[in-house]
Protein backbone atom coordinates (compact mmCIF):
# COMPACT_ATOMS: atom_id res chain seq x y z
CA UNK A 1 0.00 0.00 0.00
CA UNK A 2 1.23 3.26 -1.07
CA UNK A 3 1.41 6.82 0.85
CA UNK A 4 -0.81 7.82 -1.51
CA UNK A 5 -3.75 4.96 -1.07
CA UNK A 6 -3.53 5.52 2.56
CA UNK A 7 -5.87 9.13 2.73
CA UNK A 8 -8.86 8.04 1.78
CA UNK A 9 -9.08 4.72 3.45
CA UNK A 10 -8.42 6.89 6.10
CA UNK A 11 -11.03 9.31 5.59
CA UNK A 12 -13.54 6.52 5.08
CA UNK A 13 -12.88 5.16 8.21
CA UNK A 14 -13.02 8.92 9.90
CA UNK A 15 -17.02 8.81 8.21
CA UNK A 16 -17.98 5.23 9.57
CA UNK A 17 -16.48 6.40 13.03
CA UNK A 18 -18.44 9.61 12.95
CA UNK A 19 -21.71 8.15 11.74
CA UNK A 20 -22.59 5.62 14.61
CA UNK A 21 -23.20 8.18 17.36
CA UNK A 22 -24.87 10.42 14.89
CA UNK A 23 -27.19 6.88 14.39
CA UNK A 24 -27.53 6.39 18.14
CA UNK A 25 -28.75 9.84 18.48
CA UNK A 26 -31.30 9.72 15.63
CA UNK A 27 -32.66 6.58 17.00
CA UNK A 28 -33.28 7.93 20.05
CA UNK A 29 -34.45 11.32 19.31
CA UNK A 30 -37.18 9.03 16.74
CA UNK A 31 -38.01 7.73 19.21
CA UNK A 32 -38.95 10.00 21.68
CA UNK A 33 -40.60 11.47 18.88
CA UNK A 34 -42.74 8.30 18.10
CA UNK A 35 -43.63 7.70 21.77
CA UNK A 36 -44.77 11.79 21.91
CA UNK A 37 -47.09 11.31 18.90
CA UNK A 38 -48.74 7.70 20.15
CA UNK A 39 -49.64 9.47 23.58
CA UNK A 40 -50.75 13.05 21.73
CA UNK A 41 -52.96 11.02 19.27
CA UNK A 42 -54.23 8.51 22.63
CA UNK A 43 -55.10 11.78 24.28
CA UNK A 44 -57.03 13.02 20.95
CA UNK A 45 -58.78 10.01 20.45
CA UNK A 46 -59.88 9.82 24.57
CA UNK A 47 -60.83 13.58 24.45
CA UNK A 48 -62.99 13.56 21.46
CA UNK A 49 -64.92 10.22 22.96
CA UNK A 50 -65.27 12.10 25.53
CA UNK A 51 -66.51 14.89 24.19
CA UNK A 52 -68.59 13.35 22.01
CA UNK A 53 -70.73 11.75 25.61
CA UNK A 54 -70.69 15.08 26.48
CA UNK A 55 -72.18 16.44 23.66
CA UNK A 56 -75.19 13.70 23.41
CA UNK A 57 -76.03 14.26 27.07
CA UNK A 58 -76.56 18.33 26.93
CA UNK A 59 -78.13 17.13 24.23
CA UNK A 60 -80.84 15.31 25.59
CA UNK A 61 -80.65 17.73 28.88
CA UNK A 62 -81.62 19.81 26.33
CA UNK A 63 -84.11 17.95 24.77
CA UNK A 64 -85.83 17.19 27.95
CA UNK A 65 -85.83 20.41 29.00
CA UNK A 66 -87.89 21.27 25.54
CA UNK A 67 -90.34 18.41 26.31
CA UNK A 68 -91.04 19.33 29.62
CA UNK A 69 -91.59 23.45 28.99
CA UNK A 70 -93.67 22.09 25.96
CA UNK A 71 -97.22 22.57 27.00
CA UNK A 72 -98.67 20.18 24.32
CA UNK A 73 -95.89 17.36 24.80
CA UNK A 74 -96.06 18.06 28.49
CA UNK A 75 -99.61 19.37 30.11
CA UNK A 76 -99.10 21.49 33.47
CA UNK A 77 -100.66 19.43 35.98
CA UNK A 78 -101.45 20.90 39.86
CA UNK A 79 -101.65 18.02 41.04
CA UNK A 80 -98.42 18.03 43.54
CA UNK A 81 -97.81 14.92 42.70
CA UNK A 82 -93.42 15.48 42.65
CA UNK A 83 -91.32 14.18 39.78
CA UNK A 84 -93.39 11.17 38.94
CA UNK A 85 -96.19 13.87 37.26
CA UNK A 86 -94.15 14.06 34.71
CA UNK A 87 -91.50 10.94 34.60
CA UNK A 88 -94.48 9.59 32.25
CA UNK A 89 -94.31 11.91 29.97
CA UNK A 90 -90.68 12.39 29.59
CA UNK A 91 -90.40 8.59 29.45
CA UNK A 92 -91.83 9.13 25.28
CA UNK A 93 -89.19 11.46 24.68
CA UNK A 94 -87.12 10.47 22.15
CA UNK A 95 -83.39 9.67 22.76
CA UNK A 96 -80.38 7.81 21.79
CA UNK A 97 -80.11 4.60 23.16
CA UNK A 98 -79.75 3.84 26.72
CA UNK A 99 -79.33 7.39 27.53
CA UNK A 100 -81.50 8.71 30.21
CA UNK A 101 -83.55 11.90 31.17
CA UNK A 102 -85.22 11.79 34.61
CA UNK A 103 -87.20 14.29 36.44
CA UNK A 104 -85.40 14.96 39.70
CA UNK A 105 -86.97 17.32 41.66
CA UNK A 106 -90.55 19.80 41.01
CA UNK A 107 -90.55 22.50 43.54
CA UNK A 108 -93.96 24.95 43.33
CA UNK A 109 -94.01 28.70 43.98
CA UNK A 110 -95.80 29.99 46.87
CA UNK A 111 -97.56 32.49 45.38
CA UNK A 112 -96.85 34.89 47.28
CA UNK A 113 -97.01 39.10 45.76
CA UNK A 114 -94.34 41.28 44.46
CA UNK A 115 -93.29 44.03 47.24
CA UNK A 116 -94.33 47.36 47.00
CA UNK A 117 -90.65 48.09 46.42
CA UNK A 118 -87.69 46.22 45.59
CA UNK A 119 -86.41 43.15 43.75
CA UNK A 120 -88.66 39.94 43.67
CA UNK A 121 -86.26 36.93 44.80
CA UNK A 122 -87.13 33.85 43.40
CA UNK A 123 -84.53 30.77 44.43
CA UNK A 124 -85.07 27.17 46.18
CA UNK A 125 -82.52 28.75 48.30
CA UNK A 126 -84.16 30.35 51.56
CA UNK A 127 -86.67 33.07 51.49
CA UNK A 128 -87.00 32.37 47.97
CA UNK A 129 -90.93 31.91 47.28
CA UNK A 130 -90.05 28.25 45.84
CA UNK A 131 -91.59 25.74 48.55
CA UNK A 132 -90.54 22.15 48.36
CA UNK A 133 -94.22 20.76 48.22
CA UNK A 134 -97.28 22.94 47.21
CA UNK A 135 -98.96 25.43 49.62
CA UNK A 136 -102.31 24.39 49.26
CA UNK A 137 -103.53 23.82 45.71
CA UNK A 138 -100.73 25.10 43.04
CA UNK A 139 -100.01 28.36 42.50
CA UNK A 140 -98.89 27.99 38.79
CA UNK A 141 -95.63 28.00 38.68
CA UNK A 142 -93.07 25.11 39.04
CA UNK A 143 -89.48 24.99 39.38
CA UNK A 144 -88.18 21.33 37.76
CA UNK A 145 -84.98 20.00 37.84
CA UNK A 146 -83.73 17.74 35.31
CA UNK A 147 -80.93 15.05 34.95
CA UNK A 148 -79.36 13.67 31.36
CA UNK A 149 -77.61 10.70 31.96
CA UNK A 150 -74.57 8.63 29.80
CA UNK A 151 -75.36 4.70 29.24
CA UNK A 152 -71.99 4.28 31.56
CA UNK A 153 -73.17 6.63 33.87
CA UNK A 154 -70.47 9.14 33.47
CA UNK A 155 -71.38 11.45 32.18
CA UNK A 156 -74.40 13.71 33.72
CA UNK A 157 -75.66 16.92 33.28
CA UNK A 158 -78.67 19.08 35.37
CA UNK A 159 -80.46 21.48 33.90
CA UNK A 160 -83.70 23.59 36.02
CA UNK A 161 -86.20 25.03 34.21
CA UNK A 162 -89.72 26.93 35.09
CA UNK A 163 -92.98 25.81 33.88
CA UNK A 164 -95.49 28.32 33.78
CA UNK A 165 -99.23 27.55 33.90
CA UNK A 166 -100.72 28.50 30.11
CA UNK A 167 -104.53 28.68 30.93
CA UNK B 1 -14.18 20.09 2.48
CA UNK B 2 -15.50 19.21 5.86
CA UNK B 3 -18.13 22.12 5.62
CA UNK B 4 -19.56 20.61 2.62
CA UNK B 5 -19.57 16.97 3.53
CA UNK B 6 -21.97 14.93 4.23
CA UNK B 7 -21.81 14.48 8.24
CA UNK B 8 -23.93 14.96 10.78
CA UNK B 9 -27.17 14.51 7.89
CA UNK B 10 -28.45 11.98 9.77
CA UNK B 11 -28.71 14.42 12.75
CA UNK B 12 -30.11 17.36 10.59
CA UNK B 13 -33.06 14.75 9.20
CA UNK B 14 -33.84 13.90 13.03
CA UNK B 15 -33.91 17.32 14.26
CA UNK B 16 -36.23 17.97 11.04
CA UNK B 17 -38.67 15.30 11.84
CA UNK B 18 -38.60 16.41 16.36
CA UNK B 19 -40.22 19.91 15.12
CA UNK B 20 -42.43 18.68 12.37
CA UNK B 21 -43.69 16.04 15.02
CA UNK B 22 -43.91 18.29 17.45
CA UNK B 23 -46.42 20.75 15.96
CA UNK B 24 -48.18 17.83 14.65
CA UNK B 25 -48.60 16.71 18.15
CA UNK B 26 -48.87 19.83 19.19
CA UNK B 27 -51.93 21.14 16.90
CA UNK B 28 -53.77 18.05 17.92
CA UNK B 29 -53.56 18.74 21.51
CA UNK B 30 -54.49 22.08 20.10
CA UNK B 31 -57.87 20.77 18.52
CA UNK B 32 -58.56 18.31 21.38
CA UNK B 33 -58.74 22.24 23.70
CA UNK B 34 -60.52 24.07 21.66
CA UNK B 35 -63.05 20.90 21.33
CA UNK B 36 -63.66 20.84 25.42
CA UNK B 37 -63.81 24.68 25.36
CA UNK B 38 -66.75 24.74 23.01
CA UNK B 39 -68.49 21.87 25.18
CA UNK B 40 -68.26 24.15 28.21
CA UNK B 41 -69.10 27.07 26.48
CA UNK B 42 -72.28 25.37 25.31
CA UNK B 43 -72.97 24.82 28.61
CA UNK B 44 -72.80 27.70 29.70
CA UNK B 45 -75.45 29.43 27.14
CA UNK B 46 -77.79 26.92 27.76
CA UNK B 47 -77.33 27.20 31.60
CA UNK B 48 -78.01 31.16 31.11
CA UNK B 49 -80.97 30.42 28.46
CA UNK B 50 -83.08 28.71 30.32
CA UNK B 51 -82.79 30.62 33.30
CA UNK B 52 -83.42 33.79 31.35
CA UNK B 53 -86.61 31.88 29.94
CA UNK B 54 -87.52 31.00 33.55
CA UNK B 55 -87.16 33.60 35.05
CA UNK B 56 -88.89 35.95 32.15
CA UNK B 57 -92.03 32.78 32.78
CA UNK B 58 -92.02 34.29 36.55
CA UNK B 59 -92.21 37.44 35.86
CA UNK B 60 -95.12 36.85 33.42
CA UNK B 61 -96.65 34.74 36.54
CA UNK B 62 -96.30 37.53 39.07
CA UNK B 63 -97.60 39.97 36.95
CA UNK B 64 -100.45 38.10 36.65
CA UNK B 65 -101.09 37.84 39.82
CA UNK B 66 -100.16 41.52 40.73
CA UNK B 67 -102.31 43.57 38.69
CA UNK B 68 -100.36 47.01 39.62
CA UNK B 69 -97.33 45.86 38.56
CA UNK B 70 -95.95 47.03 35.88
CA UNK B 71 -98.97 49.83 35.37
CA UNK B 72 -98.11 53.29 34.29
CA UNK B 73 -95.55 54.93 36.28
CA UNK B 74 -94.97 51.61 38.53
CA UNK B 75 -91.74 52.13 40.41
CA UNK B 76 -90.87 48.65 40.16
CA UNK B 77 -90.43 49.01 36.36
CA UNK B 78 -88.21 51.39 33.98
CA UNK B 79 -90.03 53.89 31.56
CA UNK B 80 -88.30 52.69 28.49
CA UNK B 81 -86.26 48.95 27.85
CA UNK B 82 -82.41 48.82 29.13
CA UNK B 83 -79.36 48.08 27.04
CA UNK B 84 -77.65 46.96 30.24
CA UNK B 85 -78.90 45.80 33.31
CA UNK B 86 -79.91 48.55 35.57
CA UNK B 87 -82.34 49.62 39.02
CA UNK B 88 -84.75 48.73 39.25
CA UNK B 89 -84.58 45.32 39.03
CA UNK B 90 -88.69 43.82 39.10
CA UNK B 91 -87.38 39.44 39.84
CA UNK B 92 -84.47 37.88 40.21
CA UNK B 93 -84.17 34.16 39.72
CA UNK B 94 -81.19 31.97 41.01
CA UNK B 95 -80.53 28.07 39.81
CA UNK B 96 -79.38 25.32 42.34
CA UNK B 97 -77.20 23.68 39.78
CA UNK B 98 -73.26 23.91 40.26
CA UNK B 99 -73.03 26.95 37.91
CA UNK B 100 -75.81 28.85 40.07
CA UNK B 101 -77.18 31.08 37.00
CA UNK B 102 -78.53 34.17 38.02
CA UNK B 103 -80.92 35.75 36.10
CA UNK B 104 -82.66 39.57 36.31
CA UNK B 105 -85.81 40.65 34.68
CA UNK B 106 -86.42 44.51 34.35
CA UNK B 107 -90.08 45.44 33.29
CA UNK B 108 -90.89 48.47 31.48
CA UNK B 109 -93.81 50.01 32.60
CA UNK B 110 -97.04 50.00 30.62
CA UNK B 111 -97.14 53.36 27.99
CA UNK B 112 -100.80 53.84 27.71
CA UNK B 113 -102.30 55.23 31.13
CA UNK B 114 -105.77 55.40 30.30
CA UNK B 115 -105.64 51.34 28.75
CA UNK B 116 -107.69 49.33 31.13
CA UNK B 117 -104.84 46.46 29.93
CA UNK B 118 -101.26 46.28 30.62
CA UNK B 119 -98.81 46.42 27.86
CA UNK B 120 -95.53 45.28 29.57
CA UNK B 121 -92.35 44.55 27.93
CA UNK B 122 -89.78 42.21 30.12
CA UNK B 123 -86.23 42.27 29.76
CA UNK B 124 -84.08 39.40 31.03
CA UNK B 125 -80.28 39.80 31.58
CA UNK B 126 -78.05 36.64 32.98
CA UNK B 127 -74.44 36.90 33.18
CA UNK B 128 -72.51 39.76 34.01
CA UNK B 129 -75.78 41.55 32.63
CA UNK B 130 -74.23 43.81 29.91
CA UNK B 131 -76.38 42.73 27.18
CA UNK B 132 -79.84 41.34 27.02
CA UNK B 133 -80.89 37.63 26.27
CA UNK B 134 -84.60 37.88 26.12
CA UNK B 135 -86.97 40.54 25.67
CA UNK B 136 -90.47 39.84 25.65
CA UNK B 137 -93.75 41.99 25.01
CA UNK B 138 -97.26 40.80 27.00
CA UNK B 139 -100.53 42.20 27.15
CA UNK B 140 -102.55 41.53 30.51
CA UNK B 141 -106.71 41.38 29.58
CA UNK B 142 -106.72 43.13 33.74
CA UNK B 143 -110.69 44.05 32.38
CA UNK B 144 -111.56 40.06 31.66
CA UNK B 145 -112.26 37.35 34.63
CA UNK B 146 -109.76 35.83 35.23
CA UNK B 147 -107.24 38.19 34.38
CA UNK B 148 -105.27 36.40 31.21
CA UNK B 149 -101.72 37.44 29.90
CA UNK B 150 -101.65 37.08 25.96
CA UNK B 151 -97.40 36.86 24.84
CA UNK B 152 -97.54 39.44 21.85
CA UNK B 153 -93.36 38.66 21.19
CA UNK B 154 -90.75 36.79 22.34
CA UNK B 155 -86.85 37.40 21.28
CA UNK B 156 -83.95 35.55 21.87
CA UNK B 157 -81.52 38.79 21.58
CA UNK B 158 -78.02 38.23 19.98
CA UNK B 159 -79.56 35.69 17.25
CA UNK B 160 -79.51 38.92 14.67
CA UNK B 161 -82.04 40.43 16.71
CA UNK B 162 -81.37 43.92 18.53
CA UNK B 163 -83.20 43.68 21.86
Amino acid sequence: MTGGDMAPIRELRGEEGFSLPELLVTIVIVGITFVAILSGLMTTIAVSASHRTQATTDSVARSAAEWVKDNTQTPYRTTCGGPAMYQDKLDNMPRPPQYTATIQTIQYWDGASAPATGTYTLSPTSPSHILQACSGADKGLQWITIKASSPDGQTSETVQVIKRQIP
Amino acid sequence: MKVHNENGQALVLALAFLMFAGLSVGTLLFLGGTSVMSSSQLRYQRSTVYAADGATDAAIQLALNNPELGAYGDPRCQASNPGTLASPIMLTSTATTDDHTVANVVCTWSPYPLDPDRTITFTTFSGDGSSPVIQATVQFHDHWSPVTAQVQTWEYCGHGTSC
